[in-house]
């Protein structure tokens, strides 16, 4: 239907797009190895997927993700409910972090190399100050928003404290939690992409620079391309199926026919 | 009033002198008086009905003594002991019904027992049992947005009275009903009344509908809201409004008492 409809005009874009890429690239007006023809990125993607580089990157790559992801969403769960419940660490921690959200991400690498020294850490650190302020915003607003007709009646039903909270309040503000931990996932991505691309182990980033490096320009725009695969299809895949799966059980989703 | 027994008894629910303001404005610098000086005194088991114009500070009345909101002015007790806050002795059937979406019709009527402790097949067998008094055995697995208006209200009656509290507060819950199934539920909620004993206030806009119910019926003043005056309904349960001709009567009394004051209404909003 129309979903179905949408994705093969998206796939038909992609294709004239291709064809284009490969048209301009036929012409010949830059070298091969300023502008890459689609017939060599396919291959270098084929190589690096047939030898199994890329999977190990990848690999490599979401373990730091789940980790670094796993500990912004436990920290911005918990000061997002902080900030929620208490009007002081609102104004107070919770200004700073909305604060150091101007802050790009790959700023906090210097600092985390000399803390942590060149290694995984650093790179987790990275990760997780890019994801946890937007997480922790999400699930403060979130919880603000719960509508107080929802916890009055809890409240007269005998909830209180931690069933309030677990019962009433968290599933009420559940569709903004799945936001807040997508955007928060978006942004983890893309802070491990950077903080990879400075390190030497294993990962998507550091795929990247190796292909710099060859001035393999087959490999860099391959990687780039496995990197926006693996992004969108775990964004996909998890967050974006959360959402509709929430959306229909509460009836948020419109549903006019039309 | 000529009723001995039920003079006798304890008041179940008391206000004294009860004021309540709001902020009002864009500013929020004026203020709304929305009740003024109410006193109200309800005996255990006793069913009152509360009729005012629209605005006129119904909901706010229930919302203090649920404990959701606290007066600016004046006492609140039940049992005696001033109010604290919420407490499951006494459930609130909101005006809007207030179901959760993210649970299923019967998970909403299980949830104030699950709340009380009540372990998971007992409050099934409670729940299933509201459900079918309420007619709605057969959505007992449907989410809260596919039911109507009127079948919401059912399911927050049932989820009401599954947790069988002391003091039932009920804002305009039938609103939403045909005049059919509004009928049914007077029936069944003065039968469920007469064997439980329970204390309950009803808020409503429908005069018939407080007089048919209520030992009395409260009316209350446009703004600031006061109880204007009072009446009391003796006529043997359970009563259909259809076959007890002096209900009529009284109702005719009561929409007398009231005109003044829906007109005030009226000519407040209209600025
Ligand atoms: N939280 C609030 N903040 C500001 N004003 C309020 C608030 N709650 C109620 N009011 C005001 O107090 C007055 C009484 O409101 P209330 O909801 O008690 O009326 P009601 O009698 O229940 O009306 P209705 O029959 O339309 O439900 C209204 O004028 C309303 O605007
Ligand atoms: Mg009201």
């Amino acid at each position: 239907m129309m979903l179905e409809r949408r994705g093969l005009r998206f796939a038909a874009f992609c294709i004239v797009l291709v064809a284009a890429w490969q048209l301009v690239a036929l012409l010949g007006i830059w070298p091969q190895y300023i502008f890459p023809a689609p017939a060599g990125v396919l291959s270098a993607l084929w190589t690096g997927m047939s030898d199994g580089t890329f999977l190990l990157a990848a690999l490599a790559s979401l373990q730091r993700m789940l980790i670094g992801f796993g500990i912004a969403f436990a920290l911005g769960f918990t000061l997002g409910v902080a900030i929620a419940r208490s009007r002081i660490v609102g104004d107070t921690a919770g200004q700073l972090v909305l604060g150091l959200q101007t802050l790009p991400s790959i700023c906090w690498l210097p600092l985390a190399v000399l803390w942590f020294g060149l290694n995984d850490a650093a790179i987790l650190f990275v990760v997780v100050a890019g994801a946890v302020g937007s997480i922790t915003m999400a699930i403060s607003s979130g919880i603000a928003h719960v509508p107080p007709l929802f916890i009055n009646a809890a409240r007269t039903m005998g909830a209180s404290g931690w069933n309030l909270y677990s019962k009433v309040i968290f599933p009420a503000a559940l569709p903004a939690i799945i936001a807040g931990a997508r955007q928060g996932w978006s942004f983890a991505w893309r802070s491990l992409m950077a903080g990879e691309l400075l390190f030497f182990s294993v990962g998507l980033g550091q795929l990247l620079q190796i292909g710099r490096e060859l001035n393999d320009i087959n490999q860099v725009a391959a990687v780039m391309l496995a990197i926006l695969a693996v992004g969108l299809l775990t964004e996909n895949l998890v967050f974006a199926s959360l959402e509709r799966a929430v959306k229909r059980k509460r009836g948020l989703e419109q549903e006019s026919g039309y | 009033m000529n009723r001995p027994d039920v003079e006798s008894r304890a008041d179940k629910i008391r206000l004294e002198g009860v004021h309540k303001g709001f902020p009002m404005g864009q500013d929020r610098k004026g203020r709304l008086l929305a009740l003024q000086n109410v006193d109200i005194a309800i005996k255990q088991g006793e069913f009152v009905c509360i009729v005012g114009p629209t605005g006129c500070g119904k909901t706010t009345i229930l919302n203090i003594i649920a404990g959701l909101a606290k007066p600016d002015r004046g006492r609140v007790l039940v049992d005696g002991r001033e109010v604290g806050g919420p407490a499951p002795d006494r459930v609130v059937m909101f005006q809007e019904a207030a179901l959760f979406p993210w649970l299923t019709v019967i998970e909403n009527v299980e949830f104030g027992l699950e709340m009380q402790g009540v372990g998971r097949a007992e409050r099934r067998k409670r729940a299933e049992k509201h459900l079918s008094l309420v007619r709605l055995s057969h959505f007992r697995d449907s989410f809260v947005h596919e039911l109507s208006g009127g079948m919401k209200q059912r399911v927050a009656l049932a989820r009401a009275l599954a947790m069988d509290p002391d003091i039932l507060l009920m804002d305009e819950p039938f609103a939403a009903l045909d005049a059919q199934t509004r009928d049914r539920f007077h029936l069944e909620l003065q039968q469920i009344w007469m064997k439980t004993k329970k204390t309950i206030l009803f808020v409503t806009h429908n005069v018939s509908e407080a007089v048919c119910l209520g030992d009395r019926v409260l009316v209350l003043s446009y703004r600031p809201g006061r109880i204007k005056k009072e009446f009391t309904v003796d006529r043997p349960r359970p009563r259909e409004y259809r076959t007890t001709p002096e209900l009529a009567c009284i109702t005719a009394m009561v929409l007398d008492e009231l005109r003044g004051e829906v007109d005030k209404a009226a000519k407040e909003e209209m600025g």
